[in-house]
């Protein structure tokens, strides 16, 4: 019974991912930190563009999380909650906090423990290595592991290789990080589409408010 | 095994009824949902499931607000404080039930 209890819980998380637009809101977020790093690759550092861009990046930043914030809550009130109803989620869940802050302080480690190893290989690239370590801890311990839905754990793996793959080539940090997000941004829009795509023609729209 | 069979005449039945416990179950995960959803996810049909939601709702252990977000109508349910703790106490109950049945 009480595991039946727990099923029915994390099929409720689950269903914020039902739609994939989560998906596709943050893959938007990666292509947007992928073009940014392409513009400073190509216009090199010390650059008027440069200075400019890296000052702006703190506001990609801080207006991404909002913007991407608004646009899923958006969609989902015009896509989803028609569809399949309306659930507001718990934001101060005590279970929620400790497991960010563990995945952060795990992602620190990491990220420690990988400069540290990287600088004894040569030729490697160690900042899309880490980085494309710190992405797959996100989606493999934040996003999948708790929501218990596997595209994550496949999104993890392919922000790893990625990230592994593109360290061993000879192209400048920001090139790297441009190629890596993009490409990213990619595979997370084309899972998130894939995921929409279903969920439509699993749920078309009722015809009329049907609610009560 | 007499106080196997006390401790589960103690259980809520409000709670321990199948489509309630699972309407409460959905509620105790998120903080609010709506008539559609938890008719999506009980399975339950819509006369069945005002039912059960009336009589959570007169026990105190769920509030029912009707509301609009945007032109859609919505029925959000919550629930209560004193539902949370039944909840958790059923939770419980069960789990110690468990443990002596299986010793």
């Amino acid at each position: 019974m009480e595991s039946r209890m727990l099923d029915v819980e994390r099929r409720v998380k689950r269903y914020w991912y039902s739609d994939g637009i989560a998906e596709l809101s943050s893959g938007g977020m990666f292509i947007l930190l992928g073009l940014y790093f392409g513009i400073q690759g190509y216009f090199g550092e010390g650059s008027i563009v440069s200075v400019v861009l890296q000052v702006g990046l703190v506001l990609i930043m801080i207006g991404g999380v909002f913007g991407v914030r608004w646009l899923v809550n958006t969609l989902k009130a015009r896509i989803t909650y028609p569809r399949t109803g309306y659930v507001e989620y718990r934001v101060d869940d005590r279970e929620a906090k400790t497991r960010r802050y563990t995945v952060a302080a795990v992602a620190m480690v990491i990220a420690i423990a990988s400069m540290v190893l990287v600088r004894y290989i040569r030729g490697l690239d160690s900042m899309v290595l880490i980085t494309g370590v710190l992405v797959a801890i996100v989606f493999i311990a934040l996003r999948g592991k708790s929501s218990g839905v596997t595209r994550f754990y496949y999104l993890g793996g392919y922000s790893l290789l990625l990230g592994t793959g593109l360290s061993l080539g000879d192209l400048s940090d920001e090139y790297n990080l441009a190629l890596f997000y993009g490409l990213l941004g990619v595979a997370v829009m084309v899972s998130g589409g894939t995921v929409l795509r279903r969920y439509l023609r699993e749920n078309p729209m009722p015809a009329e408010a049907d609610n009560d | 095994m007499t106080d196997n069979l006390r401790r589960v005449t103690e259980l809520d039945r409000l709670i321990h009824e199948p489509a309630r416990l699972l309407i409460v179950t959905i509620l105790s995960s998120v903080e609010s949902a709506d008539f559609l959803f938890l008719q999506r996810e009980t399975g339950l049909t819509k006369g069945n499931l005002s039912a059960h939601l009336s009589k959570l709702e007169d026990a105190g252990y769920v509030k029912i607000h009707k509301t609009f977000k945007g032109k859609l109508p919505l029925t959000v349910c919550k629930l209560t404080a004193a539902g949370t703790k039944a909840v958790a106490q059923y939770r419980q109950q069960l789990q110690s039930f468990m443990e002596m049945t299986t010793q």
